[in-house]
């Protein structure tokens, strides 16, 4: 099982990295990507914090599974407190980044404070710099990965973050699988990324990541790709509400996270082209098996759901604690609908301890 | 005996790495593109990939390279270039040699390593879902070649 994983918390006022190894616990409560994120967030987000402020803080992770041959480019998700809606809010960024950050030596950052010029963070090898780079959000894409490859060679893979002239934050990544460019990102992440002062990650690493059943994963995918079809990524009967400690969730906001917590677009189908299906449905029992034989990790489709639920409810309940009120519309008709008030999920025998997130109490509650 | 070479084509591939991340697992168990006997190149100024392997050269610049005659013709299952890791030292000539940047090096054994096209049946082929990696008889491609230009032809006149 998968025991190397770490998370670096980046001060980036200071110039200082602290690094923590992912504990077990941790992994099977939350797997990775944004479930671990989310964790991550609700435990290092300070309350009411003003998102353009630099006491927010923002977490780029990569998923479960990215750069494994279940998800070989994967997705990199990318966690904030935004200015656009006031509540915690993720953007997905495709391509190579995620596999890179993780050969790289690290699955998730937590980016704190601000840098006091423009920065870019230059992970490589479980070591990760400062590097002003003043000028580098004016130029292209392709300008700014040469720019970045002149002074190290080494960097495979970059995610670059600017503001556009009307001040929206959107990502750039580069490499990015089948839609190579630009990914406007409109829950804005981005600019609460850019009011930390960081316009560029870059990663480049050589760190292998083990995979628990070398033969038996590439057996499985073969066959998955020579077998392809629409049964093969379609669930069984499910219920269309999943419901737990904290009240009703969607199902297919249960699946979503659980995507976003692998960090692959989808689980059925790897690439989502073949036969002309988008392969958007995510398959439990598929999740559950990739999972086994790349890390080891066993779960069963009641617990995929279980994190998924878990992970909704903390940020939920995150969300409640800063306060969600009628100015953020159909949010908070949604968890108005699904019984999601302060009263009915902040408490902890009833809700913290059955999801096991009573370690997250004092900082929710 | 066959002689096959490994065909990219750079129209189809999506730059997936679905490839690069198999033969990775298959060839050293780990994920990592560096252990991979497969190359996925980006060209930015076109924005495509081309995924690259040995080609076996007929006149292989790597077989001329090496000071220990390690590096030789097979004729076995599938004509190609082989190492024999008993005569190799590990001196990283035929990496200098290579016209394809094709041939890596396991810094872990010491010793350099390149595709075998896993003896006639190549793992990465299955695993390219957009197809843009074929194995094929060298001697059909310029009929395919001619068959593609021929069915566009044909194409443009109706």
């Amino acid at each position: 099982m998968t025991t190397d994983r770490k998370i670096a918390l980046v001060d980036l006022g200071r110039c200082e990295v602290e690094t923590f190894p992912i504990s077990m616990d941790l992994e099977q409560r939350f797997l990775g990507g944004s479930g671990v994120a989310t964790y991550l967030f609700c435990k290092h987000a300070p309350k009411m914090v003003d998102p353009g402020s630099a006491d927010n803080i923002c977490i780029v992770s990569a998923g479960y599974l990215s750069g494994t041959l279940s998800a070989p480019l994967g997705a990199a998700i990318l966690t904030s407190k935004t200015a656009t809606t006031g509540l915690m809010a993720r953007a997905c960024v495709n391509g190579p980044f995620a596999a890179g950050m993780r050969r790289a030596g690290f699955e998730h950052l937590v980016l704190k404070g601000r840098a006091k010029n423009e920065t870019c963070l230059l992970i490589q090898d479980g070591r990760i710099s400062f590097k002003e780079a003043p000028g580098l959000k004016d130029n292209c894409l392709s300008e700014q990965r040469a720019i970045l490859c002149k002074e190290d060679p080494s960097i495979e893979a970059q995610l670059v973050c600017i503001q556009n002239k009307n001040g929206d934050g959107l990502f750039f990544a580069a490499d990015a699988c089948l839609s190579k460019g630009k990914e406007p990102d409109k829950s804005g992440v981005a600019a609460a990324m850019a009011a930390k002062n960081v316009v560029a990650l870059a990663c480049g690493g050589t760190i292998a990541l083990e995979v628990k059943d070398p033969e038996g994963i590439i057996a499985y995918e073969k066959k998955h790709l020579e077998n392809i079809d629409e049964s093969l990524t379609q669930n069984g009967p499910d219920p269309e509400i999943m419901e737990g400690p904290a009240g009703s969730v969607d199902m297919a906001e249960i699946k979503q996270t659980l995507i976003q917590c692998l960090g692959v677009q989808c689980l059925g189908l790897p690439l989502g082209i073949k036969n002309g299906t988008n392969g958007s449905e995510l398959n439990f029992q598929i999740a559950a098996d990739r999972i086994l034989l790349n890390t080891g990790l066993a779960l069963d489709e009641e617990k995929l759901k279980e994190i998924a639920y878990r992970c909704i409810a903390m940020e939920r309940i995150y969300n409640l604690r800063e306060g969600i009120a009628s100015k953020q519309g159909q949010s908070a008709e949604d968890y108005r609908e699904n019984g999601w008030t302060r009263k009915a999920v902040v408490k902890k025998a009833k809700v913290f301890e059955p999801l096991r997130i009573d370690d997250l109490w004092s900082r929710l509650k | 005996m066959t002689m096959k070479i490994l065909i990219s084509d750079p129209n189809k591939c999506n730059g997936c790495r679905m490839c690069q991340t198999a033969c990775a697992i298959r060839k050293a168990g780990v994920c990592n593109p560096e252990k991979s006997r497969i190359r996925v190149m980006e060209m930015d100024e076109c924005d495509q990939y081309l995924p690259l392997v040995c080609q076996n050269c007929e006149d292989a610049p790597c077989i001329a390279a090496c000071p220990k005659e390690a590096i030789s013709r097979s004729y076995d299952q599938v004509v190609q270039t082989v190492i024999d890791y008993n005569k190799c030292v590990g001196c990283k000539m035929c990496l200098n040699a290579c016209s394809f940047g094709t041939i890596g090096f396991d810094e872990d054994r010491g010793r350099p390593f390149k595709c075998d096209l896993c003896g006639g049946d190549p793992l990465c082929v299955h695993f390219c879902e957009p197809g843009a990696l074929t194995l094929k008889d060298p001697t059909m491609i310029q009929y395919d070649q001619a068959r593609v230009s021929a069915l566009k032809r044909t194409g443009m006149r109706r």
